[in-house]
C-alpha cells in the first residue's frame, strides 16, 4: 500500500508544535496531502457532491480552528479522519452509535446447523465492476449499512488504514472493530446475494 | 477441528492476522476442503477489492476540489494575516500564549 504521501505528516514533536502554532505552512501542507483522501472518503460514504464538498469544508474548518489543541498523541491524519467522521454521522443524521444488537448476526446464524456447518451456503456472486448494474449494487448495500459499520468498512478496504487507526477514528476497541467489520461485510454479502447479481457477462 | 461457523466469524472479523499460528493453519486447512467457506472468504476478499477500486487512492478525483483546496488555503492565509484577533479564537483560549505551552 502506498501511503508515502500521508508520511508526511508523520508525528514528531516540531511537526506538533507548528499544528498547535497554526503554522500556516504546516496546514498548507496537511490540507495539500490529505484533502482528495478526506474528500473520497466523504463520498464513499454516500454523501452527493455538494454535500461532500460541504462536509469535507467543515471538517478542514475544524480542524484549523482546534489546531492549538492537538497533542500530537496520534497521526494528524487520524485525528482529522476522526474530525470527518464526526461530521459524517452528523450530516447522516443518525445515531452513529453501534447497536448492541443487529438482527444481522441473526441472518448469518440462520445459514447454519446447530453443528456449525452451512446451512444454506453461500451462493456465488458477480462482483466484475466493468459491470455498471453491479457498482450500483454495491453502492445501494453500503449506503443502507449504519454509519459506524459502513465507515469501518471503507476505511479498511478502500483506504487501506490499519485496525489501530480506524479503532482511534472511530472510537472504538479492538473487539468492538471486529464486530463492525464482521456485520458490515455480512450486511453488503447478504444484500448483494438478495439482488443476485448475475452480471451480464460471465 | 473447527466448524464453517467459526471459520467465517474469523475471516469476516480481520481477526485472521492476528491470530496464533495453529488457528491460521487450521483455516487453510478448512478452506482446502471446504468449497463454501472457500466461496464466501474469496467474495470478502472480491468486495473489498471492489471497495478499492471504486473509492481507494487512485480513483477519480473531481476538479471541484482544486476549488475546495484554494478555500481552505485562503482561509489559512486569512488567519496569518490576522494572527491575534482575539475575537475569532474560541471560549479563551488564550490565543498565541496557549500555542507556547509546552505539551
Amino acid at each position: 500500500m502506498k501511503r508515502r504521501r500521508a508520511d508526511i505528516l508523520e508525528d514528531d514533536p516540531d511537526f506538533t508544535a507548528r499544528i498547535r502554532a497554526r503554522d500556516p505552512a504546516t496546514l498548507e501542507s496537511v490540507v495539500r496531502t490529505t484533502l482528495a483522501q478526506v474528500h473520497r472518503i466523504a463520498r464513499s460514504a454516500g454523501l452527493g457532491p455538494q454535500q461532500a464538498e460541504d462536509v469535507v469544508q467543515a471538517t478542514f474548518l475544524a480542524f484549523i480552528e482546534s489546531a492549538p489543541t492537538f497533542e500530537g498523541r496520534s497521526h494528524v491524519r487520524t485525528w482529522l479522519l476522526g474530525i470527518l467522521y464526526n461530521k459524517i454521522a452528523e450530516a447522516r443524521r443518525g445515531t452513529s452509535r453501534e447497536a448492541q444488537h443487529d438482527p444481522i448476526e441473526e441472518v448469518v446464524e440462520s445459514r447454519f446447523n446447530v453443528d456449525g456447518t452451512w446451512a444454506r451456503p453461500p451462493r456465488p456472486l458477480d462482483l466484475h465492476l466493468r459491470d455498471k448494474e453491479i457498482r450500483k449494487g454495491i453502492e445501494d448495500c453500503l449506503g443502507e449499512l449504519p454509519t459506524q459499520q459502513k465507515m469501518a468498512f471503507l476505511l479498511r478496504e478502500a483506504q487501506g488504514l490499519s485496525t489501530q487507526e480506524i479503532c482511534k477514528i472511530l472510537g472504538v476497541t479492538i473487539t468492538h472493530l471486529g464486530v463492525l467489520f464482521f456485520r458490515s461485510r455480512n450486511r453488503l454479502r447478504e444484500c448483494l446475494e438478495q439482488k443476485g447479481l448475475k452480471g451480464s457477462r460471465s | 477441528m473447527m466448524s464453517c461457523r467459526e471459520v467465517t466469524r474469523i475471516v469476516a472479523s480481520d481477526e485472521l492476522a492476528e491470530a496464533p499460528r495453529a488457528r491460521r493453519l487450521a483455516i487453510r486447512f478448512h478452506h482446502l476442503i471446504c468449497r463454501y467457506c472457500r466461496r464466501y472468504a474469496s467474495q470478502l476478499r472480491a468486495l473489498g477489492e471492489a471497495a478499492r477500486k471504486m473509492w481507494g487512492p487512485g480513483s477519480r478525483d473531481p476538479d471541484s476540489l482544486s476549488r475546495l483546496e484554494r478555500v481552505l488555503l485562503d482561509e489559512i492565509r486569512a488567519r496569518r494575516d490576522a494572527p491575534s484577533s482575539p475575537g475569532s479564537s474560541e471560549d479563551g483560549s488564550g490565543g498565541d500564549r496557549d500555542q507556547t505551552k509546552p505539551r
